[in-house]
């Protein structure tokens, strides 16, 4: 059975994806941040379909790289977290959105 | 990869979340439904009823909507085409109470026709809003206006607030339909309960 060797130049865009982007969870959030001005942890909560304390840890990986920031604060008595893209964040994600147009644009049907 | 996700369409799904718990269809069902009844009894109806469709609206907005699907700073391209419709709104409003006026202090606008003014205005700021706003329900709304002011302008009571009621009774009973789904669907989430005691912070 031939094996189809794949070139180096192949291989490099995909190996040079953000991994902090690239996880499902993350992007998902991503994509709801890059597309709004700022959400709050529950409006991201429904639109993401994500638990209470997994979306707390992908928040806090992208954090952590400095894609997002986080605002705490109180209505009435109640706290409440916004979530929005850095910078930095949105920089991130439009090169990413860029590597998977090109990754994905150069596969055959 | 906008073939895989279309970043429209995530920021139209985040808008239109907000159109879930039924608000805006209450709101336009009372009103259509006290216009209605005006024509047939008395203004006091119309008051009341546009009151009370205020009243649900903000305070619904406020104390049902926010704490079940929290708040969402939409983008700047957004928040122009909300302000366009809020323009063109009060733009027919503003025309709808100079006409009022004159006619009250007796001025003759017999000349003026006024009857296709209101026709194409009044479903117009609808179909606008359907549009700018996303708002598929509304284009079924704007239908339902064009029945009652076409009945309203060339044809007259009872046959127009007739039509006006039914007009109102349907966004009311969907309204309704939709509030008691969307009280199903998103709990109240208190994010300090979540945090001390993981996902059972939803009530």
């Amino acid at each position: 059975m031939a094996v189809h060797k794949v070139g180096d130049d192949q291989i490099h865009p995909l190996a040079d994806l953000d991994r902090t982007i690239h996880s499902p969870a993350r992007l998902m959030i991503m994509t709801n941040l890059y597309v709004v001005e700022s959400a709050e942890f529950i409006a991201l909560m429904n639109l993401t379909g994500l638990s209470w304390g997994n979306l707390s840890t992908h928040l806090s990986k992208l954090e952590e790289a400095g894609y997002i920031e986080m605002e705490k604060g109180f209505r009435g008595k109640k706290p409440y977290t916004m979530v929005r893209l850095t910078g930095d964040g949105r920089a991130a994600f439009k090169a990413y959105k860029q590597q998977m147009q090109e990754v994905l644009g150069e596969l055959p049907d | 990869m906008s073939e895989m996700i279309d970043l429209r369409d995530v920021e139209r799904r985040a808008w239109t979340l907000y159109y879930q718990d039924g608000l805006w269809d209450i709101f336009f069902g009372l009103l259509f439904l006290g216009g209605g009844l005006r024509a047939l009894t008395d203004n006091l109806w119309f008051y009341l009823l546009v009151a009370a469709g205020i009243l649900v609206f903000i305070l619904g907005k406020r104390w049902i909507t926010l704490p079940r699907l929290g708040q969402i700073q939409f983008s700047a391209q957004r928040k122009a085409r909300t302000a366009v419709v809020r323009i063109v709104a009060l733009g027919a409003m503003i025309v709808t109470a100079v006409i009022f006026i004159l006619i009250v202090t007796g001025s003759d606008l017999s000349g003026l026709p006024l009857n296709w003014l209101f026709v194409i205005m009044v479903p117009g700021v609808f179909l606008l809003m359907a549009t700018m706003m996303d708002f598929t329900r509304l284009y079924g709304y704007a239908v339902l206006v064009a029945v009652f002011t076409v009945l309203g302008e060339f044809v007259g009571n009872p046959a127009a607030a007739w039509a006006q009621i039914i007009a109102g009774l349907v966004p009311l009973a969907v309204g309704i339909v939709l509030l008691a789904r969307f009280l199903r669907r998103y709990p109240v989430v208190d994010e300090a309960a979540l945090a001390e005691g993981g996902d059972n912070g939803r009530s």
